[in-house]
């Protein structure tokens, strides 16, 4: 099956009708006629500045008629800048994220057009979504990298999955130093859109997985580049802690078991190139209340021990156990405990020890225990300081990768 | 008269060893089919074992989705619970073999009466099966969302859940099987009634100021959690 069976047949005669487009722009947040004419408004300058005369489609759901469009007008003043509504799939209507639609729709369309840059502009506002677009299209169009990604200046307390899990754990299994994975907001080259496209099953389905370790893995060239505090997530975070971080678990686990035959190979890390200025980071000073974490850990510990026995070996669960013990005030989890914690559980959702949704939310618990360790040793640090702290968690996961190594290759050799 | 008495003796005598000969064939057919089923059932035993493991039939199990019948299999292993199976298959044949051998019409009775019970029986035992597996299911869900939720009573509630369900199954078994007629139906709508009762007269009245702390407590922690200083995604 070839790239383009992929794409859906209206899909294609849309795109036959515009042409070729060298940059590609989906915007998948703007569910309204307002936010869709504001973005445009804010893009035009940036677009024509950075491809002058050439065309430009952006992408929005169909639920976002422009005011031109309706008026049975040209969606732009001019014949290089082009509205494509997409219409949800049957199943993505109801099983897909707006996110997911919109990255489905811009592969599909940005192939088909044969576009130079393709380009997810989810999370950014419309204050910011020029600079944005300005930010992340350029090294992909005009200094040959295939994937540009967001760097976002860091809180020490924001996205504590990422720093925690997420960054480390991709940072030491691929080898590459890309602190935002899960970034929603991307620049693709056509030779990235292509890979993403390429049927992956018998039925042709295009390439699971994220988009970043998809590209790392086939050797792209990628880049970071800095961007300010993160924006808030546009739909509000679940307040289920454990379905996020089983969301977030089950993805990376996938992931790295659909590649597996790649990152076995890397050793150590490399940084990964960034453009732009970092932010400055305002320093926040706070005593935080970890006391309900360490009651759940400890809760966790009391209650989820024979699940936790499943997946941990031994040594850990008895560590686990120990430092459930271990009053508040000198309450601390080694990184490598939680980084056996983190290799254990990563084999036994692989092994499939228990249903994999019980196994990650049973998690939860152990994770609290980390994020009460690193806020109580971040809480009055200086962003140096917390940059060197997760510095050191990041060492920890790539040095007890041959551990990891060892129990992924002959799981049979030792049983917990 | 002593001639008569002999001749009874005689023809009694005659009678009981007409007997035993006439059933110690079929006894010793009965021996000797439960001993060639039991060799049968061991040597199959040993090579299906052997087959089994040979392909990592556990391991495959658990890849396709079924791992909780490891939970259910003696010593947590499916191929031991085929195995036995199996075993336990062969050995009731070979034993159905051997009362053949005695009385034809008697075999044949007993195997009508035992096929017409025969799906009632499978039936339960799915039953008790997939009942024991929903309920572990749901106790363990139920344990790992109380911890996560930071409810002291989690250890119970799993509790409570799973004989719940383990006993609305058994009671669904018994009813297949027709065993305890309404009995089983009655003692069981006074069980998950009065279980019922219990709840709604514990929620009602007696932990009416508990309940109502608690969700104030809840609302309040869930206004608090959404101000609070950590984002985790």
């Amino acid at each position: 099956m070839a790239v383009s069976d992929t794409i859906a047949p209206e899909t294609k005669e849309r795109a036959a009708r515009i042409g070729e487009a060298d940059l590609v722009v989906a915007l998948p947040s703007c569910h309204s006629r307002e936010l869709l004419d504001a973005a445009v408004a804010a893009l035009r300058p940036v677009v024509q500045d950075l491809l002058a005369e050439r065309k430009v489609v952006i992408l929005h759901p169909d639920a976002a008629k422009s005011s031109t469009e309706e008026s049975n007008e040209p969606a732009a003043p001019d014949a290089l800048f082009h509205l494509f509504p997409y219409a949800p799939s049957p199943v993505g209507r109801y099983q897909e994220q707006p996110a997911d639609q919109g990255l489905r729709s811009l592969l599909q369309v940005g192939s088909a057009l044969g576009a130079r840059a393709s380009v997810m502009m989810n999370s950014e506002t419309i204050s910011s979504i020029a600079e944005g677009l300005r930010a992340l299209a350029e090294p992909v169009l005009n200094q040959g990298f295939d994937l540009a990604v967001p760097l976002y200046a860091r809180r020490k307390f924001d996205s504590l999955i990422n720093i925690g899990i997420v960054y480390p754990l991709t940072r030491a299994v691929y080898g590459a130093r890309l602190l935002y994975p899960m970034a929603t907001d991307l620049a693709l080259s056509a030779k990235l859109v292509e890979l993403c496209l390429q049927p992956s099953g018998p039925a042709g389905q295009p390439q699971p997985g994220w988009i970043t370790t998809n590209a790392v893995c086939a050797g792209m060239q990628i880049c970071q580049v800095h961007r300010g505090v993160p924006p808030p997530p546009i739909v509000s975070e679940p307040t289920d802690l454990s379905a996020s971080l089983a969301q977030v678990l089950s993805a990376l686990f996938l992931d790295m078991e659909r590649n597996a035959s790649v990152w076995q190979k890397v050793r150590g890390s490399q940084p990964v190139r960034t453009f732009g200025q970092p932010a400055p980071v305002v320093d926040e000073s706070a005593s935080v209340d970890v006391h309900d974490m360490i009651e759940i850990f400890q809760r966790g510990c009391r209650d989820l021990l024979d699940i936790w026995a499943m997946a941990l070996s031994p040594a850990t669960l008895l560590d686990l156990k120990k430092l459930a013990r271990s009053p508040v005030e000198q309450f601390h989890q080694s990184d490598a405990l939680w980084v056996h914690v983190l290799y254990d559980f990563l084999l036994g959702h692989r092994q499939r020890v228990i249903s994999r949704e019980h196994l990650l939310r049973a998690m939860t618990p152990i994770y609290l225990a980390w994020v009460a360790t690193y806020a109580l040793e971040v809480q009055n640090s200086s962003p140096d300081m917390v940059e060197n702290r997760i510095e050191r968690l990041c060492g920890a996961f790539e040095d007890l990768k041959p551990y990891l190594l060892s129990r992924w290759r002959w799981p049979d050799r030792f049983n917990p | 008269m002593w001639d008569q008495v002999q001749q009874a003796l005689d023809v009694s005598t005659t009678k009981v060893i007409t007997g035993i000969a006439n059933l110690l064939p079929g006894l010793v057919a009965l021996i000797l089919a439960v001993l060639v089923s039991f060799l049968i059932a061991m040597v199959l035993r040993f090579l299906i074992r052997r087959s089994l493991i040979g392909i990592n039939f556990d391991t495959k199990l658990a890849d396709w989705g079924f791992s909780g019948l490891a939970e259910i299999s003696p010593s947590g292993s499916p191929t031991l619970l085929v195995v036995r199976f199996v075993y336990w298959c062969i050995i009731l044949v070979g034993t159905l073999i051997g009362i053949a051998a005695f009385d034809a019409t008697l075999t044949e009775r007993m195997v009508l009466r035992i096929f017409a019970y025969l799906p009632n029986f499978v039936v339960a035992v799915l039953l008790i099966l997939f009942g024991n597996v929903i309920a572990r299911f749901l106790a363990r869900s139920v344990l790992i969302g109380a911890v996560n939720m930071n409810l002291a009573y989690g250890r119970l509630l799993s509790l409570g859940v799973k004989w719940l369900v383990i006993v609305l199954t058994a009671a669904m078994a018994l009813e297949h099987l027709g065993i305890g007629g309404r009995i089983v139906d009655l003692a069981f709508a006074i069980l998950f009634g009065g279980i019922v009762l219990a709840l709604a007269l514990a929620v009602g009245l007696g932990s009416k100021d508990l309940v109502s702390r608690s969700l104030e407590n809840q609302s309040i922690q869930r206004k608090e959690k959404s101000e609070e200083q950590f984002r985790h995604l």
